[in-house]
């Protein structure tokens, strides 16, 4: 008996596995095409990124991605249909800056700590002085190559944005509950003054400056942190309306050229999850909250959405096929071709506990 | 204003016209009515004919066996006759009226016997659109796993298409599959699916017969847009026991049925029962090592119970209950020193329905018929997890005990009244009334914990909809002379959600002119509504798909068609051809927004309604084409379909129209069925469909890092961007592929085309104790591979050389069934 079950498990296990075959199938042809990128920022460089559209299935690897990279492009920059100069490929090493912080304990304050990091600068820049970008004004972008055509994008220079305020709300550093989840948790008031006639949006980030002390075989430790964190509830303002969570970007709709505060809710360290133990947890002391804000267009503010929407809802293999979200189309502002061109600028302000 | 005006005046115009057709007097004229009946078991027979071959005038019977023929006083010989069923003829002199209960006998198939003449013909008929196949011809086509399925033999019909492989969804003339009300005994169904879609609910055993409309739908029916698909339980012999049942290769069902008082009262209780858990859990078990087992199967049970309580008196009382169960547990130990850790847990998922129908026919007279039903239908879908851990380390031991649960449900009751009237053989006139209470639940979850510490229980639960839906109908079904027939009907319908109110008027029309004896002309009207919405973008046939209602935020769908064609009977009445044309526009359609599935999205605490995009359109047209012989050795038919549906919305595929995932431009359905013998019957299906229409991404583009995220955009915000381009570019010397291009918008992408060829053969023997069934069949016999879902698949290598990853990415697709044999044994007793 056992005999024959063993022989029935078999036969039920290769008709399961039967059911799946999977073959290579033929895929269309992508004729690639200009890309375009450009941040443009007040008082910055002009620079833009070239490279080409790719086929789905193009192999690349993670070193040549540079095989996307277009060097031999004709790029030129104008504004108000007269040319303000020509832009050359510039390929040349520069030293990054990353910086960290870290509490002395001796001066009871943060020092600096650097990591310097050598990396490649392939981008075209001006080939002569055409000055910096000036915010109000709008410049447009051409670039045309013998194989990928000709693609252009214009773009204005936003203001900074103007942020009059950041509080942190007495009494919100309490442990709160939010969705179930026991974490800890306080909050900022936002103000932000908003020029009227921009149509920009907003996006906030916070850095959050702590330390943490805890027992470890016996000995008492100290460490201290610099996280960016999450605006993990929905930012809501003082006097109505409720606007996006989770550090989506808020429209200038929902400003529209006045001054408003917004209340966000930040999560703090405290928690790891579901019912967590709070009395378990090491002591920690809250030093600073960083508040940044960006402003950017209108453009740069629905690209950014889709396309972080786009990455988060793609899941690879057949997984995604077989539970699959809807597709997110990402659309750009280049004519001819495929990118983004457009226009930030970002301030902060930095308050203490 | 004009459009709601409009719609008035053509109601005032319906209901006119009703009431001067009705003749005001029947000097000299009588009455016959009564049910026509199955001699052997007792039960009524629906749409059955009787017909008078002197005066030439007829009728069918109703939904409920019920007919009532009015004719002048003379001499009469009536005709009873039923498709599979000897015909029965009556002559005599008509003087009164009359109630008459004539018995037809059911002429079993395999013995190859011209079914009766005078069969009211399809080109007889007023209706167009309908598809109606006998259940005992479903019984011998070719199944997957062999397992027959009603809903997967109407999709070999034109204008019915399935969804992926395997699915039992309906897609009718371009419509979703949310847009096909579904009833069983009259009361709907929510989800018909069992195993991913790849079984209906339905237990054939259990049925008496099925009938679909696409269109030119009567005004008794309303509340979706594309189709009807009505279903009727068996009732029951009311003069023997009886039984039937089958062993199949995944599933084995049982059916028994007999007179509880003999001649008055009867029941029928069918049960099915599938068995893939008995293989499934001890595989897992042994791939796993014994960590884990998975389990899975379906039960539908279907019962019914009537009682005459006199001449004009029945009482009905049906049920449906069916569940998919699917469950998985397992267990994982860790244990150093003195420290020990020991988890188990469980995943279950479950959805199924539950359906009650009582129901009381009552003949006020001999031209009236009434049915009154109390309904109940239930969906729920309910998605557990839980588990327990225990942790010890020397003397101390913590517990920890957790628990998520998520439901989501609609649930309906209902009353509705019905009212056949007769007043003459020029007229049989249908109105009524239907109420439905709804209840919307469409998220619940809840959590709970329990630890040495303490515990904690949370429930949340989006906002609870109930919504009140009640219509009244009235329709004629006319003739005027031999050749030309129509049906008129008006459906109204109000409903009511949170102190708001929506009125829908939907005119309905068909017409019918016989060009010959044995050709007609057929064109229909009709405007529909649907009050609610369903959640869906898998396709793949999972029970996740959500049930909403219409809201102020997402109102209802609505949509019109016309349909127009030709209908003939060839040869003798050998074979039926039929060629419709038809154009459907829908308005109100929603979808999910991009990026947004079931899960992200559809369960937002915020509540779907901000998942979806509202306002859609849709805009579908084809051609159908049917050849259909359904006497002699040799029965089947030919389907072919020429179609396009589009789908437009205003925030996706930048507000251009686009083909909707099941724009199936040909589709083709062949099945053919001979009786070799007396006593073998081989059967035969093909299918051919256009591909399906899906989103591919084909291209990319580089994008560079999204300066406002504080962790892929610059690190160091403490300095100012001025004059530096440092910290962007920081960030972005690897910078990723970016975003996905859809170069063919959306369902730009076509898959293969779906083509399969399906072979069965039936040996029937009689046996003492009543007849078995060996039934072999082959579900693809030419082994085709037909795409189930295309997806991307990366295979990495790595270059000791350059030290580099290479990827090489391909479009690979998977295919759910290669040829597969089965095997069933059938027995009647």
């Amino acid at each position: 008996m056992k005999k024959y079950r063993t022989y029935f498990l078999a036969v039920m296990g290769c008709i399961l596995a039967a059911c799946q075959t999977d073959l290579d199938i033929p895929f269309p042809e992508h004729t690639p095409r200009l890309v375009l990128n450009s941040y443009l920022v007040e008082d910055g460089s002009f620079y833009l990124y070239v490279t080409r559209s790719f086929s789905a299935l193009e192999d690349l690897n993670d070193a040549n991605d540079s095989v996307l990279l277009i060097q031999d492009a004709e790029v030129s920059i104008w504004s108000n249909d007269e040319k303000l100069g020509e832009f050359e490929f510039v390929n040349t090493p520069f030293l990054d800056t990353i910086e960290y912080y870290t509490f002395n304990p001796t001066t009871n304050s943060f020092d600096t700590l650097q990591f310097i990091n050598e990396l490649e600068r392939e981008v075209f820049l001006p080939k002569t002085d055409i000055g910096t970008p000036e915010a109000g004004k709008t410049y447009e972008f051409r670039a045309s190559h013998p194989t990928y055509g000709e693609a252009k994008a214009s773009v204005t220079v936003l203001p900074p944005p103007k942020i009059t305020n950041v509080q942190i709300v007495k009494d919100s550093l309490q442990t709160q509950d939010f969705d179930g989840y026991r974490d800890r948790w306080t909050a900022v008031k936002i103000t932000v003054e908003d020029p009227g006639e921009f149509a920009n949006y907003y996006s906030f980030s916070v850095k959050l400056r702590y330390s943490e002390t805890f027992d470890d075989l016996g000995s008492t430790f100290t460490d201290t942190f610099e996280n960016d964190v999450w605006i993990s509830t929905e930012l809501t303002r003082d006097a109505d309306g409720v606007y996006y969570g989770n550090n989506k970007p808020l429209s200038d709709l929902d400003f529209n050229g006045q001054s408003s505060t917004l209340l966000a809710w930040i999560n703090l360290p405290g928690c790891c999850g579901y019912a967590s133990d709070l009395a378990n947890q090491p002591e920690r002391e809250f030093f600073s909250l960083e508040v940044g804000t960006f402003t950017f267009d209108a453009t740069m503010g629905v690209f950014k959405e889709k396309h972080d929407l786009q990455r988060t809802s793609r899941t690879e293999g057949i997984q995604g096929a077989i539970i699959p979200r809807e597709p997110v189309s990402v659309v750009g502002n280049v004519e001819g071709g495929y990118g983004l061109v457009s226009s930030f600028h970002f301030s902060s302000i930095k308050v203490d506990f | 204003m004009n459009k709601f005006l409009h719609r008035w005046k053509l109601a005032l115009f319906i209901g006119l016209f009703l009431t001067t057709m009705i003749p005001k007097t029947f000097a000299q004229k009588h009455t016959i009515s009564g049910y026509v009946i199955d001699k052997a078991t007792g039960e009524k027979l629906l749409g059955a004919s009787v017909y008078d071959a002197r005066s030439k005038k007829g009728a069918l019977s109703n939904t409920y066996g019920f007919f009532s023929l009015t004719l002048p006083q003379d001499t009469v010989s009536l005709v009873f006759s039923y498709t599979g069923y000897e015909s029965k003829t009556m002559t005599f002199f008509l003087n009164e009226d009359k109630v008459l209960a004539p018995e037809l006998t059911y002429l079993a198939l395999n013995e190859v016997k011209i079914v009766a003449e005078n069969v009211e013909r399809k080109v007889d008929q007023t209706q167009m659109s309908t598809i109606d196949i006998p259940l005992e011809q479903i019984k011998k086509l070719p199944a997957l796993f062999g397992e027959v399925d009603v809903v997967k033999a109407l999709q070999l019909m034109p204008g019915v298409q399935s969804g992926n492989e395997g699915s039992s969804g309906l897609y009718v003339r371009g419509g979703g599959p949310d847009q096909n009300l579904i009833l069983l005994d009259g009361v709907p169904l929510y989800y018909v699916s069992h195993l991913g879609g790849f079984f209906s609910v339905f237990n054939a055993d259990a049925l008496s017969s099925v009938q679909l409309y696409k269109g030119g739908f009567p005004a008794r029916y309303g509340g979706r847009l594309s189709s009807i698909l009505d279903v009727r339980m068996k009732e029951g012999n009311l003069n023997e026991f009886q039984g039937e049942g089958s062993v199949g290769i995944i599933s084995s069902k049982l059916s028994f049925q007999g007179p509880i008082k003999k001649g008055k009262s009867s029941f029928i209780i069918s049960g099915r029962r599938t068995y893939v858990d008995l293989f499934t859990r001890p595989i897992s078990r042994l791939a796993s090592q014994g960590e884990a087992a998975v389990g899975y199967y379906f039960y539908d049970l279907n019962g019914k119970v009537n009682y005459i309580f006199s001449d004009k008196d029945r009482l009905f009382f049906s049920f449906y209950l069916g569940d998919d169960k699917f469950s998985g547990n397992g267990g994982y130990e860790f244990e150093q020193d003195d420290y020990k850790y020991e988890e188990e847990f469980r995943l279950g998922l479950g959805w199924g329905n539950r359906l009650g129908a009582l129901r009381w026919n009552h003949i006020w007279s001999d031209k009236l018929f009434s049915n009154l039903t109390a309904t109940y239908t239930r969906y729920r879908l309910k998605i557990s997890a839980g588990g327990e851990s225990t942790t010890t380390q020397g003397d101390s031991v913590f517990n920890e005990n957790f628990g998520l649960d998520y439901i989501s449900s609609i649930q309906d009751w209902g009353l509705k009244l019905d009212f056949d009237y007769y007043p003459s053989p020029a007229h049989d006139i249908k109105f009524g009334i239907n109420s439905i209470y709804h209840t919307f639940e469409p998220n619940t979850i809840g959590f709970s914990s329990q630890t040495n510490t303490g515990s904690q229980d949370t429930t949340f639960q989006a906002k609870v909809d109930q919504p009140l839906e009640t219509s009244v109908y009235i329709e004629d079904n006319i003739k005027l002379g031999k050749r030309f027939s129509a049906n008129l009907g008006l459906h109204a319908v109000h409903y009511y959600l949170d102190g708001n109110h929506s009125i829908s008027l939907q005119p309905r029309a068909a017409m019918r002119i016989g060009i010959t004896d044995d050709v007609s002309f057929k064109a229909s009207y009709s405007q529909m509504n649907q009050f609610i919405h369903l959640l869906t973008n898998s396709g793949v046939g999972l029970p996740i798909d959500l049930w909403v209602p219409a809201t102020e935020k997402v109102p209802s769908q609505n949509s019109w068609q016309v349909a127009a064609g030709f209908s003939a009977s060839l040869w003798q009445d050998q074979f039926e051809f039929s060629v419709e044309g038809y154009y459907k526009e829908m308005e109100g359609l929603i979808t999910f927004k991009e990026g947004n599935n079931f899960f992200f999205g559809g369960l937002g605490a915020e509540g779907w309604e901000s998942t979806v995009e509202t306002g859609g359109l849709g805009e579908t047209y084809g051609i159908e084409l049917l050849l259909q012989k359904k006497q002699g050795k040799t029965t089947g038919w030919i389907g072919y379909t020429l179609a396009w549906n589009w789908r437009e919305f205003e925030n996706i595929n930048r507000g251009e129209r686009f083909p909707y995932k099941y724009d199936r431009r040909h589709d083709i359905g062949i099945v053919v069925s001979h009786q070799l013998r007396k006593n073998i019957n081989i059967a035969a299906t093909w299918v051919y469909g256009t591909g399906n229409a899906i989103t591919l991404p084909t291209a990319g583009f580089s994008t560079i890092a999204d300066p406002t995220d504080p962790f892929s955009g610059p690190r160091n915000v403490e300095r100012p961007y001025r004059g530096s381009i440092y910290q962007i570019f920081s960030s972005i010397t690897s910078f990723q592929r970016g975003a996905e291009l859809f170069e063919n918008g959306r369902n730009g992408f076509r898959m293969q085309d779906y083509h399969r060829l399906d072979l069965g053969v039936n040996f029937t023997k009689e046996k003492k104790w009543g007849e078995r069934t060996w039934t072999f069949g082959v579900y693809n016999a030419y082994n085709r591979l037909n795409p189930f879902v295309y997806y991307f698949q990366s295979d990495f290598s790595f270059d000791p050389n350059s030290g580099q990853v290479d990827e090489s990415k391909k479009l690979r697709k998977l295919t759910l069934f290669p040829i597969i044999p089965s095997i069933s044994y059938q027995f009647k007793f």
